[in-house]
C-alpha cells in the first residue's frame, strides 16, 4: 500500500550504468519445464487448497534513461483438494496499478492426471477498476480438477516503490515462501519481517548489485478469531529504500525528512487559500464561538456536511475545494490546519496505521507505518479524522487510536518556520465517553400479563459511531425503519406502539447522544405454566454474544474501541404476585490485569415496594487483551449473555 | 466517504425549453413544499426515444434528461451520478452542470471531468459494462444537478423499459417514443394502479408520438424481503414489433416466435463439431447404463459437479452459448455454457434435449405477454422423459437432484427450443410445500440445571439445497454458529457437539447432533419448568400495518420440530399446555402435546405455502403469528413426586 502522501523526492537517481537486461534476476528465473503434482501430508489434504509456492522477486534497476523502475516477479503454485478450493481460487487477479510494461505472464493448470493446460493470452482481460481497487489483469484458470494444481509466473515492470508491505499468511497453509529484493549497488533497501517472518539476510558475495533475501519453508494457516486484529497478526514483510550511497550517509526518506516535506505541503498555504479560509472563518463566525474546541467542531460540522471527499486533481487547493464542494484527502487535512493557524489554535498532524491491519513500528523508519492521517489539537487534547465522515472531534477513526504515530508540528526558530516531527502515543477515548445505555420501565397488562415497556436507548461516542452519522442521511422511511428496529431489539415478535428519536441532526453527531424512546409490547417475553408466569427480564438488554472456547487462543485479543453500558430496569410487580427468584439477577465478573480492573459486568437489584429496580453495568476499559488472559476477559463478555438468560418467576401470593 | 447512490435504472430526453421551466424558483418552491422531507427531488426526468429506419437499418436513440434538486444536506450524496453503457447501448454526449443558487438566480457550473471505467456487474467475472462517473461541482442545498446524455442502441431489441418511481420523489416524469409511421411498437404497463399516468398518442404525417407523463410521484418504500422491484414499482416495457424496410415488412419482436427465431439464429453455430474429449467423457459416464433417465442424470450431475460458474460476458458472448467441448476443457462457464454442455453431452449419448431460455423469478414477465429479451436472463436444458414429464436441467444448481429444478425458476415460463423454427412454452411448476421440509427431532433430559439432548434432522428439497449452499465454505467455527442458528435450541448458551452430516448425494440431508443447554430450565422448590418450544429460528415478526409491497419467499416450506422430554424419574407432570392449531391456505402452524411412557412429546410444525405474500393477506399472516407467539410461550411444569 502506498502512503497517501505526495512528496517530491529527489533521491539522486543519477546513474551511470543501466543494468544489462540479461543480468536481471527474472531473466534467469523460470518454472519447471515438466511439472509434477505434489504429494501432500494428511493435514494439508484436509484444507480446501494449499499454496505450495510463493516466490516474490523485486528488482530495482535503472533504465537507460536514468529512471529507477521495479521488476516485480511472482511465482505461485496452488494445490486443490476439492471443488470448494477450486471455486475459491480459480480466478486470478493481478494488480495493474503502476505497471509500466508487462514483461511476461504465464500460467498453467496441471490436472490431477498430470496433464498440462497452458493459459491462453487471449483469456487475460484487463479491467480499469475492479470494485474500486484500481486496474487489474484478470483471468480464470482452465480445466482444474480435484487434486490438480495451478501455477502462474509473471513479471511486470512497474514504477519503483520506495516502500511496501506484503502479507504472506492466510487461512490456508503457504509453503516454500521466498522473497528476494535486488537493487543497484548505490541504493540500499532495508527489509523487516513481522509476526514470525524471518529477518532478511544480505548477500555479501554479490558485488554487482545488492540482494536481500528471506525464506520460510512453511507458514501455518491463521484462522480468524473473534476480538482479534486478524490482518495485523499475519506474517508479513516490509521493505524501505533507506540509503543512496552516492548521496552520502544520510538516511533517505527518514521520518524527519517526511515531517519536513509534509510540513511544506500541509502547513503552508497560497494567498488564495488563506483568503478563502479567512472568508470561511467569517462566514461560520468562528471567532464568536467561545472555546477553541467548539470552533474546530463547528468547522468540522460544516466540512463534513458540505464538502465531499473525492480524489480530485492532485493539485487541488483549498479555495477550489470550497468552491466546488469536494476535495482530495490532503486538502481536507489542510483546511483544519490552516484555519487552526488563523485562529491561533495549536495543531499537529499525525500519521499512523490502522492498527487492526498493521501495527505502527517506531523501530523501523518505513513509510509503511505512515498511512493514515489524524489531526491533533494539543491545547484541548482532542483528535480529529478529517476524511472520515462518521467521525467527529474527540472520536477520530477508532482504529487509528491506541497506538503510536508520527506527529508533525510547526516550530519557529527566529523568523524561520519549519516542521518538526516526533513519535507520540495517540490516546484512545475513554470507555466513559462511549456508551450504550438503556432505561426501561415494565408493567404487565392486567388482561393477559403482556409486558408493556417504556424504553429509552441512548448511544454516545463510539457506541453511536456506526449508527448516528448515517442517520443524518436517512430519509423519513429509513428513520422509521431504524426506530422500529431499535424498538424491537428484545425480539422481532415485539409489537411497537410508538417511537421517537432525538440526536439526529448533523450537529448532534458524536456530540449529543442518539436517543430512541419507544413504547412496546413484548408478548414473547412472558411465558406461563397455568397461573405461574415467567418474565424473561434478561432479554431487556437485547441479544448478547456468547463466546465459546473451542480451541486454544492463537492470537492476542484486540478491540476497536473502549465502551460501557448502563441499564436501569424498573419492573412493576403485578398485584397479588411476588418474584420468587430475584437473586438470579445478581451477577458479577471482572477482568483484572496487575491489580487493575479493566472490564466489569455487574448486575444487582433493589426492591422498593412493588417496584423491582435492576441495575446492570458493564464496561470494557482496554483495547488489548493478552491471549493468556483472554479466558478471564471472555467471562465478562459471557456474563452479559448469562444475564440475558435470567427469567423471573412470578408466583401468586 | 459518503455512500454512493447508484442510478437504479437507466434514465433518459429533453427539450431545451424545459430547462428553464423546471428550474424556475416557483417550481422549486412548490416541489420543496410538497416534499419537505426528501433529501433530493427529481424536478424533471425524461427519456425520449426516436426509432427510425435509416439506410435500411433500424435505429434507436434515446435522449435522457434529469434534473435533481438537492433539498437537504443528506442530498449531497447525489453529487456523483453514473451513466452505464455496454456494447449494445452506447452512452454519448454527456452534458452535466450544476445550477448553484445565488440569491434569486442560479449560477451555472459545468462538470469538467467525466471519467469512464469498466464496471463489471458483481455477478459476472468479466463483462463489457462501462460506466461514466459524473461528479457535479458545488453541490449544496438548493442546487440543481442537470444531466443529459444520449443512448444509442446498437441492438434495437434491447429497447426498452421505464420506471415511474425512484428513490426520491419525481415532480415531472416523461416518456416519449416517436417512431416512423411504418414502425410499430407495443407496450405493457406494470403496477399501473400506483400512479396516475397521462397518455397521449399523436399521429403526424411521418411519425407517431406516444407520450406518457406523471406528476409528483412519491418513492415506494423498499423492504429487504420484498421481491424484485418489477413486482411492485409502476413501470413499462416497450418493444418494436415490426418495421418496413424497402417496402418489406420485417418482424422484430412482438411474438414469442420472433424472439425465438432470433435466439435460435444466435445459437446456430454452437456445437457444430463433436468434441472428441467430450465424447470420451460422455461414453465413460453412461457406460453400462441402459435406462435413459439414468443416463440423463449421470450427465447432468457430471456438469453440475465439474463445471464451475464463471461468467465472462462480452458483447454477443453474453447471449451465445459456448461450445460444449470448450466449456468442458476449461471446466468453467456461465449458465448458457452449462446448458450447451448438458445438451451436447446428451446428444452424444443419443438422447434428445432442448436448449431453453427462461427468466429468474426476479422478472415477473411472461413470454406470452412480453416476448422480449428482457423477459429472460437465464439458460437451461430441458428434457422430456418417457413419462411425458419435462425436466429442467440447470447446470448452475449445485447438489440438486434432477427432479428439483432451481428454486428461482419456479412458476416461470420456459422457452424450449425444439428445432431451429419451432419451440414450446412450458411453465415450470412451483414445488409443493411438502417437497422442502426441515424435520428436527430431539430427545432431551434434564439433569440439575442442564438440558442435554440428542437431535436428528432431515432436510429435503430446497431446504436441503439452502443448507448446503450456506454451509459449503464455512470454517469449523462458522459452521458451529450456523448450526446454532439453524437448529437453535433455547438460547445461545447451547453448545452443539458430535455433529455428523451423513454423506448423501442429492438425497435428503441427515444431520445428527448432541447438545447441552445450561440455564434453560427453571427450578422453584420442588418444581421444574421447561418450555419445550426451543427453536426460535422462525421469524415471527409481524408485518407492519403501513406496508403495501409483497413479501417474497424463495420456496414453499414446512418446518417440523419434534421435542421429546424424558420426565426425570422422581418427577411427575403438574401442567402441560393445550395443543393448538391455527392457519389458513397461506401460512399456519400446529403445536401438539402428548404424554406417552413417561415422556412428553411436543410436535410443532409451521408451513409457508406461497412464494409471494401480498398485502391483502398480511392480516391473515399476522394473526397466525400472534397465535404462534402465544403457543410458544406455553411452559411445561413438573413437580416432585
Amino acid at each position: 500500500m502506498l502512503p497517501k502522501i505526495k512528496a517530491l523526492i529527489i533521491i539522486g537517481l543519477f546513474c551511470f550504468t543501466a543494468v544489462n537486461a540479461q543480468d536481471m534476476a527474472y531473466k534467469k528465473y523460470t518454472w519447471e519445464t515438466d511439472p509434477k503434482i505434489h504429494q501432500l501430508s494428511q493435514v494439508e489434504n484436509e484444507s480446501n487448497y494449499i499454496v505450495l509456492k510463493e516466490k516474490i522477486m523485486l528488482e530495482f534497476v535503472y533504465e537507460a534513461s536514468g529512471q529507477l523502475v521495479m521488476y516485480e516477479t511472482r511465482h505461485c503454485i496452488i494445490h486443490f483438494n476439492n471443488e470448494k478450493g477450486i471455486e475459491e481460487m480459480n480466478k486470478i487477479y493481478v494488480s495493474y496499478a503502476t505497471i509500466l510494461e508487462e514483461m511476461d505472464l504465464k500460467a498453467r493448470t496441471i490436472t490431477s492426471e498430470g496433464k498440462i493446460i497452458p493459459l491462453s493470452k487471449s483469456d487475460v482481460k484487463k479491467v480499469d477498476d475492479l470494485e474500486n481497487l484500481g486496474p487489474f489483469l484478470i483471468f480464470a484458470m482452465e480445466g482444474i480438477d480435484k487434486g490438480g494444481e495451478i501455477e502462474y509466473l509473471y513479471t511486470n515492470k512497474k514504477s519503483y516503490n520506495k516502500n511496501s508491505s506484503w502479507n504472506l499468511q492466510k487461512d490456508k497453509i503457504v509453503k516454500d515462501v521466498t522473497v528476494d529484493i535486488y537493487s543497484p549497488v548505490n541504493l540500499i533497501y532495508e527489509g523487516k519481517g513481522y509476526n514470525g517472518f524471518p529477518e532478511f539476510t544480505i548477500d555479501t558475495a554479490l558485488k554487482t548489485k545488492n540482494h536481500l533475501s528471506a525464506s520460510v519453508a512453511k507458514i501455518e494457516a491463521l484462522e480468524e478469531e473473534k476480538y482479534s486484529a486478524y490482518d495485523a497478526n499475519k506474517m508479513r514483510f516490509e521493505y524501505q529504500l533507506a540509503y543512496n550511497t552516492i548521496n552520502g550517509k544520510a538516511r533517505l526518506f527518514s521520518w524527519d525528512y517526511l515531517g519536513a516535506e509534509l510540513y511544506n505541503s500541509a502547513f503552508t498555504f497560497t494567498k488564495a487559500e488563506t483568503k478563502a479560509m479567512e472568508k470561511l472563518v467569517a462566514k461560520l463566525e468562528l471567532n464568536k464561538i467561545k472555546t477553541d474546541e467548539l470552533k474546530i467542531l463547528a468547522l468540522e460540522q460544516f466540512m463534513k456536511t458540505t464538502i465531499n471527499l473525492k480524489e480530485a486533481d492532485e493539485n487541488s487547493t483549498i479555495d477550489k475545494m470550497l468552491d466546488i464542494k469536494y476535495g482530495n484527502e490532503l486538502c481536507l487535512q489542510k483546511i483544519y490546519i490552516g484555519i487552526a493557524k488563523i485562529l491561533n489554535i495549536p495543531v499537529e498532524l499525525a500519521l499512523t496505521t490502522n492498527r487492526m491491519k498493521q501495527k505502527f513500528d517506531s523501530n523501523f523508519q518505513s513509510w509503511n507505518s505512515l498511512q493514515e492521517y489524524i489531526t491533533y489539537f494539543p491545547s484541548f487534547g482532542k483528535y480529529l479524522s478529517a476524511n472520515n465522515y462518521s467521525s467527529r472531534l474527540g472520536f477520530p477513526t477508532p482504529q487509528h487510536t491506541g497506538s503510536k504515530g508520527l506527529f508533525i508540528k510547526e516550530t519557529e526558530v527566529g523568523d524561520l518556520k519549519a516542521g518538526v516531527s516526533k513519535i507520540k502515543t495517540i490516546e484512545t477515548p475513554s470507555y466513559v465517553n462511549s456508551y450504550n445505555n438503556i432505561s426501561a420501565s415494565v408493567v404487565f397488562s392486567e388482561e393477559n400479563f403482556t409486558p408493556i415497556i417504556n424504553l429509552k436507548q441512548e448511544f454516545m461516542g463510539y457506541s453511536a459511531y456506526y449508527i448516528q452519522p448515517g442517520l443524518i442521511y436517512a430519509d423519513e422511511n429509513q428513520k422509521k425503519e431504524f426506530m422500529e428496529g431499535m424498538a424491537k431489539f428484545a425480539g422481532k415478535e415485539t409489537v411497537v406502539k410508538s417511537y421517537e428519536m432525538s440526536g439526529i441532526n448533523s450537529t448532534d453527531v458524536l456530540v449529543n447522544p442518539l436517543v430512541v424512546k419507544s413504547v412496546v409490547e413484548t408478548p414473547h417475553l412472558i411465558e406461563n405454566a397455568g397461573n405461574k408466569y415467567f418474565f424473561k427480564v434478561g432479554e431487556l438488554i437485547g441479544p448478547q454474544e456468547e463466546l465459546y472456547k473451542e480451541k486454544i487462543r492463537q492470537t492476542d485479543g484486540e478491540v476497536t474501541y473502549e465502551h460501557s453500558y448502563t441499564r436501569l430496569l424498573e419492573i412493576k410487580i403485578p398485584q397479588g404476585y411476588k418474584i420468587k427468584n430475584p437473586d438470579d439477577i445478581n451477577i458479577e465478573k471482572k477482568y483484572t490485569v496487575n491489580g487493575r480492573v479493566l472490564s466489569t459486568f455487574v448486575s444487582n437489584y433493589k426492591l422498593e415496594g412493588d417496584i423491582l429496580k435492576i441495575k446492570i453495568y458493564e464496561d470494557y476499559q482496554t483495547l488489548f487483551i493478552p491471549k493468556a488472559k483472554f479466558d478471564e476477559y471472555r467471562s465478562v463478555i459471557n456474563a452479559s449473555a448469562d444475564f440475558n438468560k435470567v427469567v423471573l418467576i412470578l408466583e401468586k401470593l | 466517504m459518503l455512500p454512493k447512490i447508484k442510478m437504479r435504472v437507466l434514465l433518459f430526453l429533453f427539450q431545451c425549453s424545459t430547462l428553464l421551466v423546471y428550474s424556475q424558483k416557483s417550481n422549486v418552491d412548490e416541489a420543496r413544499a410538497r416534499f419537505p422531507d426528501a433529501s433530493a427531488i427529481y424536478l424533471y426526468k425524461s427519456q425520449e426515444f426516436k426509432i427510425i429506419v435509416e439506410d435500411g437499418i433500424l435505429k434507436g436513440v434515446c435522449k435522457v434528461r434529469e434534473q435533481i434538486l438537492i433539498n437537504k444536506e443528506s442530498g449531497i450524496n447525489y453529487q456523483t451520478r453514473y451513466v452505464s453503457s455496454n456494447s449494445f447501448v452506447e452512452a454519448t454526449d454527456i452534458i452535466a452542470f450544476t445550477l448553484v443558487p445565488d440569491n434569486k438566480k442560479y449560477v451555472k457550473k459545468i462538470v469538467e471531468k467525466i471519467s469512464q471505467k469498466d464496471d463489471p456487474d458483481r455477478s459476472s467475472f468479466y463483462d463489457d459494462v462501462k460506466s461514466y462517473s459524473v461528479v457535479f461541482p458545488s453541490v449544496q442545498v438548493g442546487a440543481i444537478l442537470d444531466l443529459e446524455y444520449t443512448f444509442k442502441y446498437k441492438e434495437p431489441r434491447f429497447i426498452g423499459s421505464y420506471y415511474w418511481t425512484d428513490y426520491i420523489p419525481v415532480v415531472q416524469n416523461e416518456l416519449k417514443i416517436s417512431t416512423q409511421n411504418d414502425i410499430h411498437i407495443n407496450y405493457l404497463f406494470f403496477n399501473k394502479e400506483v400512479v396516475d399516468v397521462e397518455f397521449t398518442k399523436e399521429a403526424k404525417k411521418n411519425e407517431t408520438i406516444y407520450k406518457w407523463e406523471t406528476k409528483n410521484v412519491k418513492p415506494i418504500i423498499q423492504y429487504s424481503d420484498a421481491p424484485n422491484i418489477r413486482y411492485y414499482e409502476p413501470h413499462m416495457i416497450f418493444y418494436i414489433t415490426d418495421f418496413e424496410n424497402n417496402k418489406q415488412r420485417n418482424q422484430l419482436l412482438g411474438t414469442p416466435k420472433n424472439l425465438y427465431s432470433w435466439y435460435s439464429e444466435l445459437q446456430k453455430n454452437v456445437n457444430k463439431t463433436e468434441d472428441k474429449r467430450l465424447k470420451k467423457i460422455t461414453d465413460s459416464l453412461i457406460y453400462g447404463l441402459t435406462d435413459e433417465f439414468e443416463k440423463v442424470k449421470k450427465i447432468f450431475y457430471w456438469v453440475q459437479d465439474n463445471i464451475s460458474y464463471i461468467a465472462i460476458e462480452d458483447g454477443l458472448g453474453g447471449f451465445i452459448a459456448r461450445d460444449a467441448g470448450l466449456v468442458c476443457s476449461k471446466k468453467f462457464g456461465d449458465c448458457k455454457d452449462m446448458a450447451s454442455t448438458i445438451h451436447e453431452m446428451l446428444r452424444i449419448a443419443g438422447i434428445k434435449s432442448y436448449l431453453t431460455w427462461i427468466g429468474s423469478r426476479d422478472i415477473p414477465y411472461t413470454y406470452t405477454d412480453a416476448p422480449t429479451p428482457g423477459t429472460d436472463n437465464h439458460m437451461i436444458t430441458s428434457y422430456l422423459d418417457k413419462q411425458g414429464k419435462w425436466n429442467f436441467l440447470d447446470g448452475t444448481g449445485k447438489n440438486a437432484p434432477i427432479e428439483l429444478h432451481t428454486s428461482f425458476i419456479q412458476g416461470k415460463q420456459a422457452l424450449i427450443g425444439i428445432s431451429p423454427d419451432s419451440f414450446l412454452i412450458v411453465t415450470v411448476p412451483v414445488k409443493d410445500t411438502s417437497v422442502s421440509q426441515t424435520i428436527d427431532s430431539v430427545t432431551i433430559d434434564i439433569k440439575d440445571n442442564l438440558v442435554t439432548g440428542k437431535g436428528k434432522a432431515t432436510l429435503t428439497g430446497y431446504d436441503m439445497l439452502d443448507y448446503l449452499y450456506h454451509t459449503q465454505n464455512l470454517s469449523k467455527e462458522e459452521l458451529q454458529d450456523h448450526i446454532k442458528g439453524y437448529f437453535s435450541k433455547g438460547s445461545n448458551k447451547v453448545v452443539f457437539f458430535d455433529v455428523v452430516t451423513e454423506p448423501s448425494e442429492r438425497a435428503p440431508l441427515k444431520i445428527s447432533y448432541n447438545f447441552s443447554l445450561p440455564n434453560y430450565v427453571r427450578r422453584n422448590q420442588n418444581e421444574i419448568y421447561i418450555n419445550l418450544n426451543m427453536n426460535s429460528t422462525l421469524s415471527l415478526e409481524k408485518i407492519i400495518e403501513t406496508r403495501t409491497t409483497p413479501i417474497n419467499f424463495k420456496h414453499r416450506t414446512i418446518k417440523k420440530l419434534v421435542t421429546v422430554l424424558n420426565i426425570p424419574e422422581d418427577y411427575k407432570i403438574e401442567y402441560i399446555p393445550k395443543s393448538v392449531r391455527f392457519g389458513n391456505e397461506i401460512v399456519g402452524f400446529q403445536s401438539t402435546y402428548e404424554v406417552k411412557n413417561n415422556k412428553i412429546i411436543l410436535v410443532t410444525d409451521f408451513y409457508i405455502n406461497t412464494l409471494l405474500l401480498y398485502a391483502k393477506d398480511f392480516e391473515k399472516y399476522n394473526k397466525v403469528l400472534t397465535e404462534q407467539v402465544k403457543a410458544n410461550s406455553q411452559v411445561v411444569s413438573l413437580i416432585k413426586k
